[in-house]
């Protein structure tokens, strides 16, 4: 009896669990919030190591030009 | 009526890996744990079951899973030379057939410890694979504390499923990883996302952690008792108020001592006076010939090479009390008795190689956790605090763990080697995500991607 309780709440737990994860959209592919490249999580600046944010400035091919800002009619 | 309910559970698990095959990894995890097809003695047992699932859950990663981003950690590296050196030492063992039987098993744990953490590559997968563990130990775990609460305990004598000493069947094992679990069984009833932090999962892991801490009580492991010392100390980083928490420690320790049966309290007792004891002064025994035997094999004798020793013990009892007390003595002589300590079975049987390897692969683990705990702990995104809790909780189990593993011989237990791949597949998972550089010194530089141009009209 202490037996097939201890198995049946279990094993009806593990299949639950298979269950449920049969229609997660997030076993198989990490959230896009998530997403390495994304904006990550806050993690505390320290003095030295903060990570600093690096924006270059882009050559435009030659011929190009910035796209003019629309008016209104 | 047990072999058909496991048969048709095994037989919906597999099916269920058809539509998504990271659950055959699950199923091995399951399978390698409870090992079903020993306690089933119908279909089942003729199955070879345990192959049968890691071959699918292999060729379900291999042919079906997204594997961009996945990369190799040095810890994986330390399993793969720890395998390869037990794989050297296997052929030159001092005892060939009993080393080629435990090599059986040992390269099949190390092998899906270094293969499992290339799968849990989401959050998700990483709680599955923990629940699954703990789900999967639950079911002794629940079957102990019950007999053990209906008076079926005792030193040899709590039945579980099956009749067998190996894996979490064995007493001492069983009481060690119990304890070990405790932390994760309640850092999913507070943080799962499979089964919601609702009033019935927090009751579910809280009952599952009270069997939990019956199991060295209906074991009469003294190595549970130590374990669920240790973990009540390093619970001190979990909870928020602490001096309500000791006091309630305090208060339960003394309503339990009345109820717990004499046979528990008198073995226990012994891990105070041991010279009385046998198997203690035994322990020590192998222990001291195991460093002597490292002496003179500094690269280990293989597998089971405690089969070489031979011991004689003193144990001393006193009876009578005052001016009448009568000092027995007795000399025994023993052999092949086994090292009782995962430290010394490293050394015996890997020697100082294997045994340095092993230690590095078990201390790196705790630092990587502890520095992600660190990192993550101030955090306010949600995600981070998960990691964070969870990160503490693998530690606090793996500080168990090695605290058990010094009295019993545990160095290969798969179940352990399966929470190191949790580990692994987290810290790597954060770091992923937080683009977290193991040098403190390194700058993260974010290049802007070009805003794709109009084409000419």
């Amino acid at each position: 009896m202490i037996d097939f309780f201890a198995l049946g709440i279990t094993h009806a737990l593990l299949l639950l669990a298979a269950f449920r994860l049969l229609s997660r959209k997030d076993l198989d592919h990490v959230p896009r919030e998530e997403q390495a490249g994304a904006e990550p999580s806050h993690i505390p600046t320290l003095s030295r190591h903060a990570p600093q944010r690096v924006t270059p400035r882009l050559k435009r091919k030659p011929g190009t030009s910035r796209p003019e800002a629309s008016h209104d009619a | 009526m047990r072999d058909l309910f496991l048969s048709l559970f095994m037989l919906a698990f597999l099916l269920a890996g058809l539509r998504r095959p990271f659950v055959w990894v699950l199923a091995y995890l399951y399978v390698d744990i409870l090992a079903p097809q020993k306690i089933s003695y119908g279909l089942l047992s003729h199955v070879p079951l345990s192959l049968l699932v890691f071959f699918l859950a292999v060729v379900g990663w291999v042919f079906f899973d997204n594997k961009v981003g996945s990369r190799a950690s040095m810890r994986q590296g330390l399993m793969v030379l720890l395998l390869v050196y037990c794989f050297v030492t296997t052929q030159t063992a001092d005892f060939p057939d009993p080393a080629a039987a435990k090599w059986a098993w040992v390269w099949k744990s190390l092998v899906f410890a270094i293969f499992l953490p290339f799968t849990l590559r989401t959050p998700l997968r990483i709680e599955a694979a923990a629940l699954v563990m703990v789900l999967a130990a639950g079911a002794l775990i629940i079957e102990g504390g019950i007999k053990t609460l209906a008076g079926g305990g005792g030193y040899g004598e709590l039945a579980f499923f099956i009749n067998d000493n190996t894996g979490l069947y064995e007493a001492s094992t069983l009481a060690c990883v119990a304890i070990a679990i405790i932390p994760l069984i309640l850092w999913l009833g507070k943080n799962g996302t499979i089964f919601p932090p609702d009033w019935r999962s927090k009751l579910f892991s809280y009952a599952l952690t009270f069997s939990a801490l019956l199991i060295p009580v209906g074991t009469e492991a003294r190595t549970g008792l130590l374990c669920a010392g240790l973990l009540a100390v390093l619970m001190m980083r979990s909870v928020r108020y602490r001096w309500l928490y000791l006091a309630g420690l305090a208060l339960a320790g003394l309503a339990v001592q009345p109820l717990l049966p004499s046979s528990f309290s008198n073995r226990m007792g012994t891990i105070e006076n041991n010279k009385a004891d046998q198997s203690a002064s035994t322990r020590l025994a192998v222990w001291k010939w195991t460093l002597s035997y490292a002496g003179d094999h500094p690269f280990g004798g293989g597998f089971d090479s405690y089969r070489g020793n031979r011991l004689v013990v003193s144990t001393k009892q006193e009876q009578g009390s005052g001016a009448s007390v009568q000092v027995s003595s007795n000399k025994i002589v023993d052999a092949g008795r086994a090292f009782h300590s995962a430290y010394f079975e490293m050394l015996g049987e890997q020697g100082w190689p294997g045994l340095s390897l092993w230690l590095i692969l078990q201390i790196s683990g705790l630092l990587q956790l502890e520095a992600i705990r660190r990192r993550l702990r101030k955090s306010e995104k949600p995600q981070d605090k998960r990691d964070a809790d969870l990160a503490l909780a693998l530690q606090q189990g793996h500080l168990v763990y090695l605290l058990g593993a010094a009295f019993v011989g545990i160095a290969y237990q798969p179940f352990v080697f399966m929470l190191i791949a949790l580990q692994i597949a987290l810290v790597q998972q954060v770091r992923r995500r937080t683009e977290m550089r193991l040098n403190p010194l390194a700058r993260r530089v974010v290049v802007a991607r070009p805003r794709a141009q109009p084409d000419a009209a």
